[in-house]
């Protein structure tokens, strides 16, 4: 009876113990088979030869992580890519928190038509978006003619092929993806924490401070990630909108994956925009958690 | 170089060559003869590249429809650039993305280095007989199996209207009077550094900018260019040109046709006195392909006078068949095969190899030159 009794015991820990396996069992096939087989092949192409015309030769080598971190041409784009992103990170949360909050104080009635609006970015490819830019930016451009006609300017400017271009082209890129992810924080916080914040005296600076930015650290740090991440990999509009010096990683890589068939250096430059994105996003769960942690 | 394959009358040897093209006919089509073809592959289908933009429009218009037309078949054609390879190579060897490609040097060079092209045999395509020899005596002895030739595109100069300056010289790109107001190719800075390749009479055809140690001298000439702004694609050159930053342009071909018939009062475009550099465009059978006969029918309708003559009507590049109907834009076409070596200073596949075999300084010296010469 003890050892009927003792091996119930045992295999209903055993099946506790593999339940969550269980239950994670579809999500991590897929997350393996889509992503980890992928970035798995990628590491190992990343060390291959190349010689010649030939896309790659199979050997181990470690020349392209090498020629990544001696080549100026490559290190400079490494540190252009990280501070872009991180900078255009940033102004998106920011620009993206401010929106959010003016939609999730709006009268309901505002919400469809501020929601509309930010979805409208999303409806149009990257590609599209770039050709309204290339409107735009120019001394031929809307902007200038809006300057001019306004007086503010007698002269006209042209803006296109300016880092600041490539800039506002990333921010406007990201800025729906930070907008929705922050909006979702927001909506499952009770609008009545800050009348509460009010009625015991506080401003609404301290209000924002002490409630409102604690409550949405989480959502924050996650827009941020999600901006980060799309901004690193991005190579179209910086390339499309920036000057001629702006090479990115994103941009090395596709030159060298398309344009010169260098698969093994391309998987190394690809390599390293991936570690440089987990290495960020660690960094941010980690703040993430310590947060949560101190809640409990 | 003499022109061996001029029309003549009628002889042994031509005799000969039709009576064996002729009963070379069924294995041309695969499984019928010439009248029945059209039923044979009547619903069958073909995947065929071509360069992407105006070039896949134009051939669409002028080669797939007509053929789809005349044979009954399903034959679609996807714009392609410089992701053909990869896709080959990432496809299974028995299942390719596509089952004809065009290529320039570039794309031959490395397609053939990771064996993704199946051989042609002469038998199968009689209309080779037609084609200008220029196109395989520009080619290594490696290449002359693969791929059939259908043209090719060349870069020229394009300089705004109404600046009156004739595009006649190369040399104009350093002209004090287009200082400023210049773009060229900075993705494809091979082209680019072709041109005071082109210009210089150092060495035979493109050979200088082979080699890193005598090309710097050509870098150093494109250091003196003054830019308004490199561009990466032909939208970009398109934007630069129209939104008036830049007013002379080191373009292609298929780009100088577009500018020309959308905005003939705006711009004007020509081959300078000192030539172009050039690409021939081949067409090639990739490996796997479950449409062989097909395809080898297709190849050979690709240079049938009637299919050469409605592209070039529509285009600007230069064709494979030497009795092409020379239409009204394409002023000083080549005439023979003397012509097509004068004018036209192709990038060769052993030029390629050399480059390849050294891109990265390439590369790295075409980036200082862009940081040098940008405004």
């Amino acid at each position: 009876m003890s050892d009927a009794y003792t091996t119930a015991r045992a295999r209903l820990a055993r099946r506790k113990a593999a339940a969550p396996w269980i239950l994670m069992l579809p999500a991590l096939i897929i997350v393996l088979i889509f992503f980890g087989l992928p970035t798995a092949y990628m590491a190992r192409m990343s060390f291959n030869l190349h010689e010649g015309a030939k896309l790659y030769t199979p050997g181990f080598t470690f020349d392209h992580y090498i020629n990544l971190f001696s080549n100026e041409v490559f290190t400079t784009a490494i540190w252009t890519t990280v501070k872009l992103s991180l900078m255009a990170s940033v102004v998106t949360v920011i620009i993206g928190y401010a929106f959010a909050l003016l939609v999730w104080l709006k009268p309901a009635r505002w919400r469809l038509l501020f929601v509309g609006l930010a979805l409208c970015p999303l409806l149009i490819s990257e590609i599209a978006i770039i050709f309204g830019w290339w409107m735009f930016f120019p001394k031929n451009g809307l902007l200038s003619f809006a300057l001019m006609s306004s007086g503010l300017i007698t002269d006209k400017i042209s803006l296109m092929y300016t880092e600041f271009a490539a800039f506002v082209g990333l921010v406007y890129v990201t800025l729906p993806f930070c907008f929705f992810i922050l909006l979702s924080i927001l909506d499952g916080m009770d609008k009545r924490m800050l009348e509460a914040g009010a009625d015991l005296g506080a401003s609404p600076l301290v209000t924002f401070r002490e409630v409102l930015l604690p409550l949405t650290r989480t959502g924050l740090l996650v827009a941020f990630s999600q901006s980060f991440i799309w901004t690193m990999g991005t190579y179209a509009t910086p390339s499309a909108l920036g000057p001629d010096t702006l090479w990115t990683m994103g941009f090395l890589i596709q030159e060298q994956m398309l344009g010169r068939s260098n698969w093994p250096l391309a998987s190394a430059l690809s390599m390293v925009l991936v570690v440089g994105v987990a290495v960020v996003i660690t960094f941010t769960r980690s703040l993430s958690a310590k947060r949560t942690t101190l809640h409990v | 170089m003499t022109d061996t394959h001029r029309p003549s009358a009628l002889n042994r040897r031509r005799f000969l060559k039709s009576a064996t093209a002729a009963i070379a006919m069924p294995a041309i089509i695969g499984r019928a003869s010439v009248a029945t073809a059209q039923t044979s592959f009547a619903g069958e289908s073909l995947i065929a590249v071509s360069w992407s933009g105006n070039y896949e429009q134009v051939f669409r218009e002028t080669v797939v429809d007509p053929f789809n037309a005349q044979f009954g078949t399903k034959v679609e054609t996807v714009g392609g650039w410089d992701q053909i390879t990869a896709q080959i190579a990432a496809a299974p060897e028995d299942n390719p993305p596509f089952d004809v490609t065009v290529a320039e040097e570039y794309i031959s060079s490395t397609g053939l280095a990771g064996n993704m092209y199946v051989k042609t045999n002469p038998a199968n395509i009689p209309n080779l007989e037609a084609v200008y020899p220029w196109f395989y005596e520009t080619r290594p002895d490696k290449a002359k199996e693969f791929g059939v030739p259908f043209g090719g595109g060349t870069c020229m100069l394009m300089i705004r209207k109404s600046l009156e300056i004739a595009p006649t010289s190369w040399k104009l790109l350093w002209d004090d009077r287009l200082a400023g107001k210049v773009t060229s190719d900075a993705s494809a800075w091979w082209w680019t550094l072709s041109v005071p390749a082109v210009m210089s009479k150092l060495s035979p055809g493109l050979d200088e900018m082979y080699d890193m140690a005598t090309a710097e001298a050509l870098f150093a000439e494109l250091d003196k260019l003054k830019i308004a702004k490199w561009y990466s694609d032909g939208a970009e050159q398109a934007n630069i040109l129209n939104q008036e930053e830049a007013d002379a342009a080191m373009t292609f071909s298929s780009d100088a046709y577009t500018f020309l018939t959308e905005n003939p009062d705006e711009y004007v475009a020509a081959v300078p006195e000192e030539g172009v550099s050039a690409w021939a465009d081949w067409f090639f059978k990739v490996r796997g392909t479950k449409h062989d006969a097909l395809a080898d029918l297709f190849m050979n309708y690709l240079l049938e006078k009637e299919t050469q003559d409605r592209f070039l009507a529509k285009s600007m590049i230069f064709m494979a068949r030497r009795d092409v109907t020379v239409p009204a834009h394409w002023t000083g076409y080549p005439q023979s095969n003397e012509d097509y070596h004068k004018m036209f200073q192709i990038l060769t596949m052993d030029g390629w190899d050399m480059i390849n075999a050294n891109y990265q300084a390439f590369d790295d010296r075409m980036k200082q030159t862009v940081a040098r010469t940008t405004a």
